[in-house]
This record gives structure tokens, sequence and C-alpha cells, in this order.
């Protein structure tokens, strides 16, 4: 899955980022609109 | 020992622990496991039963929340608990948060899910737990120590912790279905 493989980069992000680009980001963007409650980005 | 023998074992050894709930159900009282067994018995390789957890959580969550001005140490019980995102936006709303520090400090001490840990941190993050089910990655908590507490990077490494600690679980449930095969 997308955001399992890439949670070391989205973690680098909320050191790199300020909020507004951070919130912008496209992979914060699927974290947290899926959180660990979807399976939408899983391939099944 | 007869299947009915082994369910009426097992629902006595749950009451007899605390550890199971009872209601009723077609006219009949049944008993059912409590639901911090039911939310650790979700934790499979299914996706399906990880739909389930997040309910779940959010109903342990709403249920500790009720409890609090009821019971005793109910506070510090829904703050060791805390699993879900509505759990925490009540919590931060109704302001539970503000007042008791040392509930606080109990509860990262004593809380087990790195998703509460991760919740809890910014607010004691000199107090570490004595019981975490997973340990959580030192990136994630370094740049905890630099968020602001319930800030949209607070509540995204939170994510980040839960989803990780899924990811784990469903490593350990897929590895112990293969060893059951292996030795089946």
């Amino acid at each position: 899955m997308f955001l399992d493989a890439e949670l070391s980069a989205i973690t680098r992000l909320v050191l790199e980022l300020d909020d507004e680009a951070f919130q912008r980001h496209e992979a914060v963007k699927l974290l947290m609109a899926h959180g660990s409650r979807r399976w939408e980005d899983a391939i099944r | 020992m007869t299947p009915e023998q082994k369910l009426a074992h097992i629902t006595r050894a749950l009451k007899d622990a605390g550890r199971a709930e009872v209601g009723l159900y077609g006219g009949g009282e049944v008993t059912f496991l409590s639901i911090a067994d039911l939310l650790k018995s979700k934790e499979t390789e299914r996706e399906s039963d990880w739909l389930d957890i997040s309910l779940l959580e959010e109903i342990q969550d709403a249920r500790n929340q009720a409890a609090i001005g009821t019971a005793p140490g109910a506070l510090q019980r829904l703050l060791a608990n805390l699993r879900s995102r509505r759990g925490m936006d009540r919590a931060i709303a109704l302001r539970v948060l503000d007042d008791d520090r040392d509930a606080i400090v109990t509860a990262v001490a004593t809380c087990a899910h790195p998703a509460t840990y991760a919740f809890l941190f910014p607010l004691a993050q000199q107090v570490h737990p004595l019981g975490l089910a997973v340990p959580v990655d030192a990136a994630p908590l370094a740049s905890l120590a630099s968020s602001v507490f319930g800030s949209p990077k607070h509540f995204a490494l939170v994510e980040i912790c839960r989803r990780a600690y899924k990811r784990h679980a469903m490593d350990v449930d897929r590895a112990d279905k293969q060893t059951k095969l292996n030795h089946g």
C-alpha cells in the first residue's frame, strides 16, 4: 500500500514543510482522509 | 468437553476476570467479549477487521468519556485508552485535558497503543510508557516533540503511528497463520 511505504517520507514532511504546505501535500491528504480506517488505497 | 461446555467455561472465565459484557439478545441474556478483547481479536491481516476496529475504538472512547464524573478513575481510563480521532476531538472540545496533569502523566505511563501515546506525547514528553504494545519509531517521536498539540501535524503523526501499528499487527497475524499452516 502506498501509505505504508511512505510513512517515513510523510514523517519527514512534518519537519520540512510549514503548516499550510504540509496540509496541502497529497500524501498528507491521503493519510488524513483514510488514516488506518479505510481500504480504498489497498490493492484488493 | 462438548462445544457448549467449552463456551460456558470460557464465558465464566471471562466474567470472573471482568473481561465480559452481558446483554440481552433474542430475549435471552448473552455474554460477549469485552470491547478491549474484541478490539484485540480484530487485529488480523483482513482489512475489513480494521474497519470494525475503527468503529469499536470510537465506541470505547465514547463509553469512557461518558463515565467521567460517574466512576472513579474514569478520566485516567479515557486518556490511557484513547484511540479514535473522534474521541480525541471530543476530549479536546470538552477540555478534559486542561486541568488534570496527573491524569495525563499516568495515562502516558500506562497507555499501550502507539496512537494513544502519540496523541498524548506533546503534553508529557518526558514520560515514557511502561507497556507500549509496539515501540514508536524515533523519527515520529522526534517530529511529535516539535509539533503543537492538536495541530494538523500532530494528528498526522498520530495517524502515522496508528498505521505503523496496524502494519505490525497484520504482519504478526500473517506470520501466526503461516506457522499454524506449517505445523498443521
